[in-house]
């Protein structure tokens, strides 16, 4: 690993499709040895960003860094220090594993064999059958295993659970996991599913509609995203102190949840005449902070 | 180059089939003689011919398969992705691919090809067309087929609003391609267009393979952005190469004088300045522009087409309209000529096309003195037009017997004359010279004359002098009889001007005042004698050595311009051209090897009359080099009108 060059890095990206903006101004690095999530949902940019960040697709506008160089610009070189799990398992389908393994061993200056073989060994993927014919997992574990071949210094998947079944899905997040604890290897993902990443992941960001809407560690997002519950009055309770993201209302009461909670918020609250007598107040899930985020109508980060 | 290696090694592999299929392919030719029951040299030149198409056919397929289905349709499929997260260059992904397809395309026929081959190694039909036809034509073919799928496959799987810019861009540059075709053939430079078709064959497979290649380069995985770049490039560059094109036939068919490297023809008005010309142009090949040129005031009009071997143009008497041919073939059926007429008395003179049109048998075309008429003589038939507007004035079947001898005048608007050659029942290279007159306004043709015996028509030579109606008539052979003088209506020998010694061969000119000369050789000398009007000798004076000698009209009444060729090898750097005082009897030498313009051999395809004293044909002259002077006939100041070029072949 190289020093304390950033492995990944988007500045004020931009990502145009004809006259719709896919990706605006978006701006994070991903941090040596972390396990950086991207979340959003379907359309909000992820895939977009993830192409310009492996130098597949040029960006409109701002720039694109793996390990601190212009990733359109030097792609060929980068991808010797960068493994792909791509959303749509890609490998020529009338290849057989055997070949596929055998083409990337030849055009990586470092190829861990005996890890690659170890690991298909290990997925019980069987060598000599057309990649095409794997089922889905298997194709998963195949691209995941192709993709730690050369020991990279970055790994991104893009959303690598897309259509995984719970065993596959722990399959890979365990292998993820090894790896991590092997080599420390930095990580960039999207995917969708929360609670499975919520175990490895070190940091969080949320696009919605191609822009950035959060990018934080994820211990820190979850200290302070607290669901508060109470009884209805007359007088509404004021959120405002709290980054309301997300407020319902019910015959019982009101549903809230906030985004600034921390052990000095209940008197903030009391002081500005917010308080209310036992307020119910729950940690919240990171499935249940990205279903605020960005699939409330209150919006945005607070 | 490793990872291309790698990614075409790893194509090659997946699509071994393809070779397969070769294989089995490849029995078939060698089945083909015993399923039709063909034995022997047959059923060898049968295997071959079926195993050159099997080979023929499997390329194509294969080209066009494999390139709508690599990279467009992994591309669709998005699958291109895979090659695009290893340390793999586009151009190695790009080159690996379509180097996998080359090889396919090449080897899966050569796999057809080989049984059969060495089944009969040594057979006709592989010396032929094997070898040459296969390698120079299919294979690149093939590559280009490759490369046209691919883009095809990109252009059509994209599905974006660049097809449109591609079905445009498409008609535009094709259009702009054939009008360069047209140009460069409607001049006649089919060297030029030979040159911008092996451009273009070249150039059209190179941008559709750049293109190919910039597509996967730019456009990485976005099948999209990737037709968008190929659209770009592919119709950047072939508008750059159709722009190029373009001015390059515009600038082979838009010589100016100054761009000819000498003459090849040239033919001077009978009186004035005019001048038609034609030669080689710098970095034209071989076409052979033409143009009317007035030598004395510089003014010129390019003519359309090619002269190489030919300057259709005719003068009317007084120099001032001319008409000449301009080849359209390739429209239609054959060969024809399109009538074009100029008023060289106009300040800025403008070709005008005419209705009239001709075939490939036109035989003489005459102007009438006003330049409003026109007489020809094609298939037989002589018809009388109306230069400008091309009303067929008259027209008559003339005897099919007869042969037309190049020579017309009109004795007054109403009245063509012409000598034509009858050749004898018995013999028909030789015969007689009848002289036939048509009324243009009865239409009627009337036998006025004849010369008989006229000698052996391949060798006749006629002058004529429409004012003095009188006809000069020479053959070559001095067994013919020397030079004659009859007249111009009845035919009836005036005088017979032959040498009184043995073995003089003379070529007659009428002169100014209405004398006659006879530059005549024997033995190596020449001489000139002189005649009087009705015939009767003068006197003679030695030219010198020469092999033949010719009269070449009068630069001043006067004083007559007389060519010696001194071997029979090249006509002008072989001749050598004095000056006679017709007066003084002085003999002064033109320099350096200058040769009258207007002298027979260089200025033809139809006569015009006698060059008139003074007229541009007796004060312009062919250098040794094929270049053009002007001699000012004053102060004997010369200035180069066309600069020569290299030594002409004649």
């Amino acid at each position: 690993m190289s020093g304390t060059t950033i492995p990944a890095k988007v500045e004020r990206l931009e990502v145009r499709y004809g006259g719709m903006r896919a990706v605006a101004d978006v701006s994070f690095e991903v941090r040596p040895g972390a396990v950086h999530a991207l979340l959003g949902r379907n359309g909000a940019g992820k895939s977009s960003l993830i192409r310009c960040l492996l130098g597949q697709r040029r960006p409109d506008g701002g720039r694109a860094l793996l390990f601190g160089e212009d990733a359109w610009t030097s792609r060929t070189r980068l991808m010797q220090r960068v493994g792909v799990v791509p959303e749509e398992p890609d490998a020529p389908p009338e290849s057989t594993v055997s070949r596929l393994v055998s083409f990337c061993a030849r055009l990586y200056r470092s190829w861990d064999g005996p890890g690659v073989e170890e690991r298909l060994r290990r997925f019980a993927v069987p060598r000599e059958v057309p990649f095409g014919r794997l089922s889905k997992g298997q194709k998963g574990q195949v691209m995941l295993a192709l993709a730690l071949g050369h020991r990279p210094e970055l790994l991104v998947l893009d959303d690598p659970t897309l259509g995984l079944d719970v065993v596959a899905r722990k399959v890979l997040y365990e292998e993820l996991v090894g790896e991590l604890a092997d080599r420390g290897t930095t990580v960039f993902l999207t995917t969708h599913d929360l609670a499975g990443i919520e175990g490895i992941a070190d940091r969080v960001a949320i696009v919605r509609d191609g822009e950035l809407v959060l990018d934080e560690e994820l211990e820190a997002l979850k200290g302070r995203f607290r669901r508060l519950r109470f009884a209805a009055r007359e007088q509404e309770p004021r959120l405002d102190a709290l980054g309301a993201v997300a407020v319902s209302r019910s015959g019982w009461g009101v549903d809230a949840v906030v985004s600034r909670w921390d052990d000095g918020a209940a008197g903030r609250w009391c002081q500005g005449g917010g308080a209310v007598a036992e307020p119910v107040v729950e940690a919240m899930s990171l499935e249940e902070i990205f279903t605020a985020m960005v699939g409330g109508e209150t919006g945005g980060a607070q | 180059m490793r990872g291309m290696l790698a990614v075409a090694s790893r194509e090659l592999v997946e699509r071994r089939n393809a070779f397969v299929a070769a294989a089995v392919a490849a029995v078939l030719p060698l089945l083909a003689p015993i399923l039709s029951g063909t034995h022997g040299g047959n059923a060898t030149e049968l295997r071959a011919v079926a195993a050159l198409t099997v080979a023929v056919a499997l390329a194509a397929a294969l080209a066009m398969a494999y390139g709508a289905a690599t990279i467009s349709g992994e591309l669709e499929e998005r699958r291109l992705g895979f090659f695009f997260a290893r340390p793999l260059s586009g151009l190695a992904i790009w080159g690996g691919k379509f180097l996998a397809g080359v090889v396919m395309v090449w080897v899966a026929p050569a796999i057809v090809l080989l049984p059969t081959w060495l089944a009969s190694p040594s057979s006709e039909q592989w010396n032929s067309i094997g070898d040459a036809w296969l390698l120079l034509v299919i294979a690149p073919a093939a590559v280009f087929l490759l490369a046209l799928a691919q883009a095809a496959g990109v252009a059509i799987r994209a599905r974006s609003p660049w097809l449109v810019v591609d079905v445009v861009m498409l008609v535009v540059v094709t259009l702009l391609v054939r009008s360069m075709a047209l140009r460069l053939l409607d001049e006649g430079a089919t060297e030029a267009w030979t040159w911008t078709l092996a451009g273009l064959v070249i150039a059209v497979p190179l941008a559709v393979i750049v293109a190919g290649a910039v597509q996967v380069v730019q456009g990485r995985t976005d099948l999209y952005r990737g037709h968008r770049v190929l659209s770009l490039t592919l119709w950047s560059s072939l508008l750059a190469v159709s722009l190029v094109g373009q001015s390059f036939s515009w600038w082979v068919v838009h010589p100016t004088i100054a761009d000819l490297r000498g003459v090849e023809s040239v033919h001077p008005a009978p009186q004035g300045s005019w001048f038609a010309l034609a030669g080689p142009a710098r970095g034209r090949g071989g076409y052979v522009p033409g143009f009317l040129l007035d030598v004395d005031h510089g003014r010129s009009v390019k003519l359309q087409g090619s002269f190489r071997w030919e300057l259709p143009v005719t003068f009317s008497a007084d120099g001032r309209h001319a008409a000449w041919l301009v080849r359209s073939e390739a429209r239609g059926s054959g060969v024809r000529f399109d009538l074009m007429t100029i008023d060289l008395r106009d300040e800025r003179p403008r070709p005008r096309s005419t209705l009239i049109g001709f075939t490939a048998s036109i035989r003489t075309l005459t102007l009438s003195p006003d330049g409003r008429r026109l007489a020809a003589v094609e298939n037989g038939t002589l018809s009388v037009s109306d230069a400008y507007s091309g009303d067929l004035l008259a027209a008559v079947r003339l005897p099919a017997d007869r042969v037309s001898t190049n020579r017309m005048w009109f004795a007054g608007d109403g009245t063509l004359r012409f000598p034509q050659f009858e050749p004898s029942a018995a013999d028909r290279k030789v015969g007689a010279v009848v002289i036939t007159e048509f009324d243009v306004a009865s239409g009627r043709l009337r036998d006025t004359g004849r010369i008989a015996p006229a000698g052996e028509y391949e060798a006749l030579f006629l002058r004529l002098d429409p004012r003095s109606n009188r006809i000069l008539r020479r053959v070559q052979r001095p067994r013919e009889g020397g030079p004659t003088l009859h007249d111009a209506t009845t035919g009836a020998l005036l005088a017979d001007l032959v040498a009184p010694e043995e073995g003089w061969r003379g070529f007659p000119a009428f002169l100014a005042d209405g004398g006659i000369a006879v530059a005549e050789t024997r033995e190596g000398r020449a001489r000139l004698r002189v005649f009087t009007s009705e015939g009767a000798p003068l006197w003679s004076i030695d030219l010198g050595a020469g092999y033949r000698a010719f009269p070449a009209g009068e630069r001043a009444p006067g004083r007559l311009l007389v060519v010696v060729r001194e071997s029979e090898d090249q006509l002008t750097s072989g001749s050598r051209s004095v000056l006679v005082d017709l007066d003084t009897r002085n003999v002064e030498p033109l320099p350096s090897r200058l040769i009258p313009a207007g002298w027979m051999p260089l200025a033809h395809w139809w006569w015009d009359g006698e060059a008139a004293p003074g007229s541009v044909a007796t004060r312009t002259f062919i250098t040794a080099d094929r270049g053009l002077v002007a001699l000012d006939p004053v102060t004997g100041a010369s200035r180069v009108v066309v600069a020569g070029g290299p030594p002409a072949q004649e």
